[in-house]
């Protein structure tokens, strides 16, 4: 939030990335139009985890599936050389999860289900590997990169339960994490690219943490990314 | 029976590697291995007071890629891949309602064979010291699951036939080829091999999801 009593809103992720690369971009811009700014839509897809535990009378079995969300990358970078650049990107996505908890034995079992919706935004400094240099049409590259991941979903939008209690509150959790994409730019003209992207994001998982046996597995996020970038 | 598809692919690479291989050194043959992950897969149904689960965890396993191709043209390559991979298994399903309820656990092996046909697209020429690629293919795969390690059973029978199937797959790779020595290249390859998933039909409920088989190859490439 910007100032008490004003109705403008810009994510805090959002700020900092462009604290981060605003001290590089008018130096950057005078050099060759080695800066540049873009952004790319998609779609994001988050891993799902299961588990399940087994005792000789009872087994307690827990997994959460989430389903296909859109997905939005702001970026600004500099090439700083033919070959590499480094790139500051907020990225966001929203997806709904599903989680349910279960105990059987021989004489009854019980359950407890959510639905909720998730949202992911996340300030990620990556260094990208370009394939060709800097003049070529198309540029293939593989970036790395490392950040901060903050998860966050409300009160759940449905519940259901027969013998099991769980927790139905806000779940929030900010983590590390590891980015690693594949994609391509295409020169347009006039300084313009194309981007595709592909990414997957792996940390922490706050998820499985609210599952009865809890998961085990980290939390990737898969994003499949199409937009526009352009020199500035 | 499943040493098949490699005798066929080593045919097939035999009568075209003999009259290409003359050519300015296009055929090419290498090895990789690493590690295969396949994708898991749950499923559920409530309906108050009842509740069906289901899942399998695969774990990760070894995988191995022989293969050999063609160079025709400085940034395109056609391959043909005998692929094994080897991964354990653990099926789970459960029922519970108010008064009744039963579940089993179940450890198995499996095993993947594969003959693929691939088209690669370089990124950079022939004579580059370091070649990016993407690699797009179809796949006939066959999945056998067999030996049952153990089961766990509480009131719900597990299943006890063999598991095996032979399906159609779509393959897309990424990878790199580095040049160490005159006739010699360093290879890595990460490939996802999509098919339908002959795993999640024998759960109770019946997983829906695919099968993804995830690959990290490393090895070498000779040309000839």
């Amino acid at each position: 939030m910007i100032g008490a009593g004003t109705d403008v809103t810009v994510p805090l992720p959002l700020l900092l990335s462009f604290c981060l690369v605003a001290p590089a971009l008018p130096a950057a811009a005078q050099d060759d139009g080695h800066a540049y700014a873009g952004a790319l839509f998609g779609v994001s897809t988050l891993s799902a985890d299961a588990r399940d535990d087994v005792a000789p009378r009872v087994a307690r079995a827990s997994l959460y599936k989430p389903e296909n969300g859109p997905s939005v990358n702001a970026a600004v970078g500099v090439h700083v050389h033919r070959f590499v650049s480094i790139q500051a990107n907020y990225i966001w996505n929203r997806n709904r999860v599903s989680l349910l908890s279960s105990i059987v034995s021989p004489d009854g079992g019980g359950f407890h289900e959510q639905e909720r919706s998730t949202m992911q935004s996340a300030l990620i400094a990556d260094m990208l590997v370009y394939v060709r240099a800097l003049d070529s049409r198309v540029r293939p590259y593989f970036s790395i990169g490392v950040g901060a991941v903050r998860f966050g979903s409300d009160q759940p939008r449905y519940t259901a339960e027969s013998g099991v209690r769980r927790a139905t509150g806000d779940i929030g959790a900010t983590r590390a994490g590891l980015r690693v994409a594949v994609g391509i730019d295409l020169a347009v003209g006039g300084g313009w690219s194309v981007r595709y992207s592909f990414s997957d994001t792996v940390s922490g998982n706050p998820i499985s943490e609210q599952l009865t046996p809890p998961g085990q597995r980290g939390l990737a996020n898969f994003q499949s990314l199409f937009g526009l970038v352009r020199r500035l | 029976m499943n040493r098949l598809p490699l005798i066929a692919v080593i045919l097939w690479l035999g009568s075209a590697t003999n009259a290409l291989a003359q050519n300015d050194r296009r055929a090419y043959a290498g090895v990789l291995v690493g590690v295969s992950t396949l994708s898991a897969d749950a499923a559920s149904v409530t309906s108050s007071p009842a509740v069906s689960l289901s899942l399998y965890a695969p774990e990760n396993g070894l995988a191995l890629d022989a293969f050999a191709g063609l160079h025709l043209a400085p940034y395109f390559s056609i391959q043909a891949n005998y692929m094994w991979n080897r991964n354990d298994l653990t099926l789970f399903s459960s029922f519970g309602a108010e008064t009744t309820g039963g579940f089993y656990e179940q450890q198995r092996r499996s095993a993947q064979h594969a003959i693929v046909l691939d088209g690669l697209i370089y990124f950079r020429d022939l004579d580059s010291v370091i070649r990016p690629y993407l690699g797009t293919g179809l796949a006939v795969f066959h999945f056998a699951s067999r030996a049952v390690t153990r089961t766990v059973s509480g009131g719900l029978g597990a299943p006890t036939r063999d598991i095996a199937s032979t399906r159609l797959a779509l393959r897309s790779a990424v990878g790199i080829d580095i040049l160490v020595a005159r006739h010699l290249r360093l290879r890595y390859s990460f490939s996802e091999t999509i098919s339908g998933n002959p795993i999640s039909p024998h759960l109770m409920p019946p997983g829906e999801r695919r099968l993804a088989n995830f690959q990290n190859l490393l090895g070498v490439v000779g040309t000839f």
